[in-house]
């Protein structure tokens, strides 16, 4: 049971601000991925 | 009061109930988690930070969860950290041994998305002498393990990851924060200063293992004396690499300068005052350097800057 759990899922998060998590991720400021 | 001078308990009572507002210099941050490692590695990390006891507005409110998943699995199995910050969840949930670098990027994210009484640039900020050196960097160039090494020997740390500008004056204010080391820098700075104080190791992130390193308390301490920019240094690791500093003419300065900066396009007028200002008070070069030896010989005898008329 749970052997493939995954990411929970999380609420849609908008384009601008999904593009500025990936603009800090290429720079370093951040790792994480986008909801 | 100091977070260090709280006691483990009373520090995870407040961190679970109503958060913690830590007073870091031009920002009082609300961390709030239930997470027990979390609370080791906030008193380790942050022991210096004096805390906002006003019960006023925080200006970033993080807080820092393990979501117990369907059927409450995640209790038991794979557990993730996940991130609140003021009701938003923009953040895909880690594993749990992640929460660490998860509250430090949430910091990040606040800031470079929201204060923009600033003109930010992406940059390490040292200051020697009411001089502050300015180390632009994108991943890889090495900034932040040599902002380590010249905060672990008389640099006062003004930030690792922040130049925050002033439009009004130029002057920088220091945001002192854990300085973030990655896969060989942190054994690296562990040898550099064996007492310096780091969070556990975390492998298996994006970009390898990373560890955060205590600023030092002095840092901290003078997290509201501003400093005036004299060096923009755009440094460029290269291992065997003899040091070498080079000028770079002014006008490629500022087009690199506004390329590093999280808010330059939003700002119109009042950030390409503010960064032109940052040009002509500073003198700047390109740095290469594979020895935190050479860095700390060469750029501690960096000259006088000579400021445009």
């Amino acid at each position: 049971v749970g052997a493939r759990l995954g990411p929970d899922p999380a609420p849609e998060i908008e384009g601008h601000v999904r593009a500025a998590i990936e603009r800090f991720r290429e720079i370093g400021l951040i790792e994480a991925a986008p909801a | 009061v100091r977070l260090g001078e709280l006691d483990r308990r009373d520090l995870a009572a407040r961190l679970e109930r109503r958060g913690l507002d830590l007073d870091t210099g031009p920002f009082v941050v609300r961390i709030e988690t239930p997470i027990p490692a979390l609370v080791d590695e906030v008193q380790g990390l942050y022991r210096d930070y004096p805390l906002d006891e006003g019960g006023g507005l925080a200006d970033f409110h993080v807080v820092v969860l393990s979501p117990s998943g369907p059927l409450g699995m995640r209790r038991w199995w794979r557990r993730q950290a996940t991130v609140i910050l003021d009701e938003d969840r923009p953040f895909e949930p880690l594993p749990l041994d992640m929460a660490v670098p998860m509250l430090e990027w949430s910091i990040n994210w606040c800031a470079a998305t929201r204060a923009n009484q600033y003109v930010m640039i992406h940059a390490a900020v040292l200051e020697r002498d009411g001089r502050a050196l300015v180390l632009p960097g994108v991943s890889g160039a090495g900034k932040s393990t040599l902002c380590a090494g010249l905060a672990l020997r008389g640099w006062r740390l003004l930030s690792d990851e922040f130049a925050l500008i002033r439009p009004g004056d130029g002057a920088l204010d220091p945001w002192p924060r854990p300085i973030s080391l990655k896969n060989t820098s942190i054994d690296l700075i562990r040898r550099w200063a064996p007492d310096a104080h780091m969070s556990t190791p975390v492998p298996n992130t994006n970009k390898g293992t990373v560890a955060h390193l205590r600023p030092p308390a002095d840092s901290v301490r003078r997290a509201r004396e501003a400093a005036t920019p004299a060096w923009l240094v755009f440094p460029v690791f290269a291992v065997g690499a003899a040091p070498s500093l080079t000028r770079v003419p002014k006008a490629r300065a500022f087009f690199r300068l506004a390329d590093c900066s999280f808010n330059y396009p939003s700002l119109g007028i009042r950030g390409f005052r503010a960064l032109s200002r940052m040009i002509d008070e500073c003198d700047a070069y390109e740095f290469r350097y594979s020895s935190l030896d050479d860095a700390l010989g060469l750029l501690g005898a960096l000259p006088s800057p000579t400021p445009t008329a």
